[in-house]
């Protein structure tokens, strides 16, 4: 049996080969071919498809796919999506100024309306009457910085 | 042991349900399936009921066979599930390894008692998995490429699976003997 002089690979499987088992009998036969001759004579089962584990991950994979890329054509054709985003109503010139006046009380009505519009003058704001242009302004070099005086 | 050549079995003819080409399949395979059955199962009537099964099976589901690409393949597929299968009615689902692991194989398989004693007994002491692959490689006839699609895993795995299983065979025989 243990076959030294074989090769190692061979007396193993040989004698596995070998061995003894169950042989089939006449009786065997004749059972299954009874059982094969009453199944045939069954209608024959449909064939169905399988879901395969991987075969069901794959379809909800290609659900999901579709879902997004329907989602996105739909984004880029819907106007919904395009609304113009609203902005924070912006003040204006007078609001400003009457501001102005109250942090700062020693302005006159005419200085803060000045101010404030040169504030202004580098926004979008619209220009709005002054009260009295004709007041003078204080100078340049009194700490003051009219940059944007439109005057 | 001087073996009749094996038939030829027309697929189209067992999915056309004509009964000669299951005579001519149970001649080729019935004793190849037997003897994997019995090794499986540890027990010759539990094997003979799991080849029965499997024709059975075969015959209910002939629509199928037009498309298989490897019969013997896939009829050892089906005995392993019939196996399975058997194993379900006696109630031992959740332990059907472990229990194809402890069973002692039938003396009545062996009309040789050294022989049984040693080489049986030996590859009843494989685990379940090994075993398998092993009694479908030798006493099944089947290739690697076979085995994997009948268990479903790849021919290298079959492969690396029977060289261990040989190599443990081997270890048992000698220090039985």
């Amino acid at each position: 049996m243990k076959g030294k002089g074989l090769d190692q690979d061979d007396w193993a499987e040989r004698a596995v080969h070998q061995r003894a088992g169950p042989e089939p009998t006449d009786n065997l036969r004749n059972r299954v071919l009874d059982g094969v001759r009453r199944a045939l004579a069954e209608p024959a089962a449909r064939v169905v498809w399988g879901w395969s584990g991987a075969a069901r991950w794959a379809a909800v994979a290609a659900v999901l796919i579709v879902g997004l890329a329907l989602s996105q054509m739909a984004a880029s054709v819907t106007p919904f999506f395009d609304r113009p985003v609203a902005v924070a109503p912006s003040p204006s010139v007078r609001d400003v100024a009457q501001l102005m006046r109250q942090v700062s009380p020693g302005l006159n009505a005419d200085e803060a309306d000045r101010l404030a519009l040169a504030s202004a003058a580098r926004g979008d704001l619209p220009a709005i009457p002054i009260a009295n242009a004709d007041t003078k302004l204080p100078a340049p070099d009194a700490g003051l910085n009219f940059q944007g005086d439109v005057r | 042991m001087e073996l009749a050549p094996e038939p030829n079995v027309d697929v189209k003819l067992l999915a056309a349900g004509e009964p000669v080409a299951y005579a001519a399949l149970y001649a080729r395979l019935a004793r190849r399936l037997l003897r994997v059955a019995g090794a499986m199962l540890g027990d010759a009537g539990e094997a003979e009921d799991a080849v029965h099964d499997v024709f059975v099976a075969l015959a209910r589901g002939r629509e199928r066979l037009a498309y298989v690409e490897d019969l013997d393949a896939y009829v050892f597929a089906s005995l392993r599930h019939a196996i399975a299968a058997r194993a379900d009615r006696r109630r031992i689902e959740r332990r059907h390894w472990e229990r194809l692991a402890s069973i002692p194989v039938s003396a009545a398989q062996s009309a040789d008692p050294a022989d049984q004693g040693e080489v049986s007994a030996a590859l009843a002491a494989l685990p379940p998995e090994q075993r398998e692959i092993v009694v479908m490689k030798i006493d099944g006839g089947l290739t690697f490429a076979q085995i994997a699609q009948a268990l479903s895993i790849s021919p290298n795995t079959a492969a690396s699976r029977y060289r261990y299983a040989m190599e443990k065979l081997r270890k048992l025989l000698e220090d039985r003997t």
